[in-house]
């Protein structure tokens, strides 16, 4: 099954005029995105903690990671972004394709983008105020 | 079945000091988060695209969406955030509790962090 590729505009969200282009591919079986380190630094983006991750073997590995906007085919998503090495291949993750609402198709493995995205819960606020701070 | 609530912090990433804190019902129908545009907006968050969500009754609704980071449970994420209504409950879409790798405990309703978040497919470039 071959892979599929998507270009995806990495952004700062604190610095939006900071981006970086990329061609990423797709991924559904990783969650959040990863680019490598030196893309992201370079528009600033740092880490901001780091996450224990499983690899398909069980494996684990402990990787920093930072919050970034990512745009591709006309979207736009809020993720987490792992800081990979610098030679690795940049991935588009499961968070990031379900919230622009994109999906693979199976058998040929092109991206269709759906026409809209699931939000069925929204109602009014019940007598349980928020608070501001 | 009951429903699950949680505290959550939501940032503005271009100025982290500006944050608003909810109480957000757990959604796991709902792919982003959802929050009152009244608290996005004090907060310096303001719309940067549309999107289209199909409601239970099959109904559509577009939304203004935001870009933020938000805060639960000791984890945090990017997420696209809907601005809805000043009255709209707070809801936690799936994609910001799996970037986390938090899960809703189908018995009891309560929110479990998994020690973990799914990874595969790391690889250098050119590697099959």
């Amino acid at each position: 099954m071959g892979a599929t590729y998507v270009t995806v505009t990495v952004r700062n969200p604190a610095e939006p005029h900071r981006a970086w282009e990329g061609n990423f591919r797709v991924e559904p079986g990783v969650i959040n995105c990863l680019a490598p380190r030196k893309h992201l630094e370079s528009i600033g983006l740092a880490a901001k903690g780091q996450r224990n991750y499983r690899r398909a073997d069980g494996s684990e590995t402990l990787m920093d990671f930072t919050t970034a906007a990512v745009e591709f085919m006309d979207g736009l998503a809020g993720v987490s972004i792992m800081l990979g090495d610098d030679a690795a291949e940049p991935l588009l993750g499961l968070t990031a394709l379900a919230s622009v609402g994109v999906e693979v198709d199976p058998e040929s493995q092109t991206l269709k983008k759906k026409p809209r995205l699931r939000m069925p819960g929204i109602r009014l606020i019940p007598d349980r105020p928020a608070t501001d701070r | 079945m009951g429903e699950t609530r949680v505290n959550v912090t939501v940032r503005n990433p271009a100025e982290p000091h500006r944050t608003w804190e909810g109480i957000f019902l757990v959604d796991t129908g709902a792919t982003d988060c959802f929050a009152p545009r009244k608290h996005l907006e004090a907060i310096g968050l303001r719309p940067e695209g549309q999107r289209v969500y199909g409601l239970a009754d099959g109904s559509e609704i577009t939304v203004d969406i935001t870009v933020a980071r938000v805060e639960f449970m000791g984890g945090l994420t990017g997420v696209a955030v809907a601005m809805g209504d000043d009255d709209a409950e707070p809801l936690l879409g799936l994609t910001a509790m799996e970037s986390i790798g938090v899960e809703v405990d189908p018995v009891n309703q309560t929110l479990k962090r998994m020690p973990y978040v799914r990874l595969r497919g790391i690889r250098s470039r050119g590697q099959p």
